[in-house]
């Protein structure tokens, strides 16, 4: 006889769900383990329309689980299908508006169920990829509360030395330089793909100071930010 | 992955940034799916991003030119939260030193993997200050640096949680006044120990001996005579479950000491032809959990049916086994087939004696084979014919110049196993035959690897390659010069004179 819990959303409406169910829910477990699910546990941060999906999620994946088991039991090796499956079910299921998907964050956050939260965040992941900031500020509605002197200082960044400049630069794009610079000495670091590099440019040397990639990047950036005559 | 354009971004109501609704954790679990670049360019999105990325950023990869000094304060306030740092410099430049690698430990008390490369300016100093700022280290991988044994000795006896360590081509380890180095406070953390191209690397003994919860040990291209000690470890060493040795001097008196490793699972021996049958028998005979075997034989013929013959009786678990310049028959082949029903991956490279008898063979009696891989092999089309009702698990195989296997074949056999996967590549006209077999471990890149082919299995650890510079002239000239080595080195082995690095 299947233990049946009670699940309120902040919106009234009450979900009677599977003992086995509710419990992919750490916190709804940690509740019932510690006997304070007797009337029916609130959850006041969860809409209604939120809380029946994630009732759908974690239902579909007890399900799975318990597939899997009854499959190991008897020995039978082919889960692959299995996983794709359920695969596919995971990326339908995220296919919804972004309003509903970080509702689902905040829920599978709230409710601390990891593999929810993972899925919704490797979805959002997704939708940052290879974007821009200005793209991805488009994508999610994000307004950008840098003031044009702290994106170029994010960009420049002086560190006083001793009797020379040293610059500190973080440049994202690769340019390619024109001319060489009439430059002071500097210190740039730069970010490829990977890491920074350091290099230095003695006065009047070319690129081939530095080593590696980015070398255009500083130059043409010094030249962009004046800071070179 | 779910295309962008599948989410609908037209929301129902003013268009919002839903962002802004989570918390701080959430924007970093997020973070934690995006490579570099990607994080690079989040962070530059607005204020609270540049900060949640900064705060969350735990792996950091930086070029470490003597110039890092100057950056090293500045970066580590924006990134306060590294765990995981390497540290990396080329050759020709200068590195950071001791001031630096301080201010960076410093910066980093969490820090639980630190990776160094080059850095040859660093002394036991800054060792000394990185083991005392960052006492949670667990993982220490070294290259081509010069602090010696002192250096490593500090490191040790700072960082109780030590628990994997990794020394490749240390210079100072033969000083006068490098002593011994024991393993310190992480005597019961260490895991696993990695030593690579060291002159006097015996230094470290009592490291390896007084770690009684090491499972792996790791030795390539170490000068001198390692047979002595693995006879002194081996009591030290019980629950070993993990052995590489390649092109080291160790013969079958060391493969005897490391019998006394019951636990022993996994065990490579490359090129190391002082090894022969008699001593992988006395092995195979008292480690009867072995279940993957890599034996590069280098061609010498010294291991071949009689040593595969003895794992085959004493070894029942073994699920991969991959041999390279060696000549086993249907004799061992057959027998192995027989006994060990768990082998799901077979890799032969560069065997004479693999013909279409021995692949009719594997294919009649390997019941759980799921991969196989034949590299410069003398099977042909007849012999891989077996394949179309052998192995029933079969998978995946991989045949790669095999002068007898003609495309056409390979086309006729997909179509009649439609769910194997079939691999073919040719012999190609360029590359000279020996090159792939001399290929491992000679190229000058600080990628530890064994044929490429064994990728195919999947089971080989590759170490993970540095920030993608990949250099391949310099590649090649390192395996050029790498090749010339080791032919002399093997003349010298095979000729019984005296190791000229006998200390």
């Amino acid at each position: 006889m299947a233990e049946k819990i009670i699940l309120k959303s902040s919106d009234g409406e009450v979900f009677e769900v599977e003992e086995t169910v509710a419990m992919e829910s750490q916190t709804i477990k940690h509740m019932i383990e510690d006997d304070c699910a007797g009337n029916g546990i609130p959850l006041p941060n969860v809409t209604s329309k939120i809380l029946s999906k994630v009732i759908e999620y974690c239902k579909r994946h007890v399900e799975a689980s318990a597939a899997a088991a009854s499959k190991y039991a008897a020995e039978d090796s082919s889960s692959k299908p299995a996983d794709n499956e359920l695969k596919a079910w995971d990326e339908e299921f995220v296919r919804v508006d972004q309003a509903t998907l970080f509702d689902l964050i905040l829920a599978a956050n709230y409710l601390n169920i990891k593999g929810l939260l993972d899925l919704t965040c490797q979805t959002v992941a997704d939708m940052i990829k290879g974007k821009t900031p200005e793209e991805i500020r488009k994508t999610f509605n994000i307004k950008n509360d840098f003031t044009p002197e702290e994106e170029d200082e994010m960009k420049v960044r002086l560190i006083s030395g001793k009797s020379t400049k040293h610059i500190a630069v973080v440049w994202q794009s690769v340019v390619k330089a024109t001319e060489p610079p009439t430059c002071m000495r500097l210190v740039f670091v730069m970010e490829n793909g990977n890491g920074w590099l350091p290099a230095v440019v003695t006065s009047g040397s070319r690129a081939s100071a530095f080593g590696g990639l980015g070398e255009y990047n500083c130059l043409r950036c010094c030249l962009a930010y004046g800071l070179l005559r | 992955m779910i295309p962008a354009a599948a989410i609908s971004t037209a929301s129902t109501g003013p268009a919002r940034d839903h962002t802004a609704d989570l918390p701080d954790e959430c924007l970093a679990l997020i973070f934690q799916s995006l490579g570099s670049g990607d994080r690079k360019r989040c962070s530059l999105v607005c204020r609270r991003w540049l900060a949640v990325e900064g705060q969350s950023r735990h792996r950091l990869a930086l070029d470490a030119r003597a110039a890092l000094l100057e950056a090293a304060a500045v970066l580590f306030t924006r990134y306060d939260a590294v765990s995981k740092l390497a540290l990396k410099c080329d050759r020709r430049s200068d590195s950071i030193g001791d001031e630096a690698l301080a201010l960076i430990s410093l910066r980093c008390p969490n820090l639980t993997r630190l990776k160094l490369r080059a850095c040859r300016a660093i002394t036991e100093c800054g060792m000394a200050a990185l083991a005392k700022h960052c006492p949670n280290l667990r993982k220490l991988s070294c290259g081509s640096c010069t602090f010696g044994a002192k250096g490593v000795e500090v490191v040790l006896r700072g960082c109780a949680l030590l628990e994997e360590l990794s020394i490749k081509r240390l210079r100072g380890l033969s000083d006068a006044s490098a002593d011994p180095v024991g393993p310190g406070a992480a005597a019961a953390s260490l895991r696993s120990v990695c030593l690579k191209e060291l002159y006097n690397g015996q230094c470290f003994a009592p490291l390896i001996a007084g770690s009684p919860n090491l499972k792996i040990l790791k030795l390539f291209r170490c000068s001198g005579d390692w047979d002595r000690l693995l006879e002194a470890i081996a009591d030290g060493v019980p629950g070993i479950v993990e052995i590489h040795l390649e092109k080291l001097q160790v013969s079958d008196r060391g493969l005897a000491a490391l019998s006394s490793c019951a636990d022993l699972e996994v065990l490579h021996l490359v090129k190391t032809p002082e090894c022969t049958d008699a001593g992988l028998a006395t092995l195979a005979d008292k480690c009867r959990l072995l279940r993957k075997i890599h034996i590069d034989g280098w061609k010498t013929n010294r291991i071949g049916d009689e040593g595969l013959m003895a794992v085959a009786r004493r070894c029942p678990n073994l699920q991969e086994l991959v041999l390279i310049g060696v000549n086993p028959t249907t004799l061992s082949l057959g027998l192995i087939a027989s006994n060990c029903r768990n082998l799901e991956r077979l890799a032969l490279c560069g065997s004479e004696t693999f013909g279409d008898a021995e692949m009719s063979c594997i294919a009649a009696k390997c019941v759980a084979l799921k991969k196989l891989c034949i590299k410069g092999c003398p099977v042909s089309d007849q012999g891989m014919e077996a394949l179309v009702e052998g192995c029933p698990k079969l998978v995946k195989v991989k045949v790669k110049k095999c002068r007898g296997v003609t495309p056409e074949f390979v086309d006729w056999l997909r179509g009649s196993r439609a769910t194997l996967a079939v691999n073919l590549d040719l012999v190609s006209e360029i590359e000279q035959p020996d090159a792939t077999l001399s290929e491992s471990g000679i190229l000058d890149n600080g990628n530890e690897q064994l044929p490429a082919m064994v990728d195919q299995i999947g089971s080989v650890e590759l170490p993970s390659s540095s920030n993608g510079r990949s250099c391949p002239w310099r590649a090649r000239m390192g395996f050029l010069a790498g090749r010339n080595f080791f032919a002399s080195t093997f003349r010298r082995w095979s000729h019984g004179s005296s190791n000229p690095h006998h200390s």
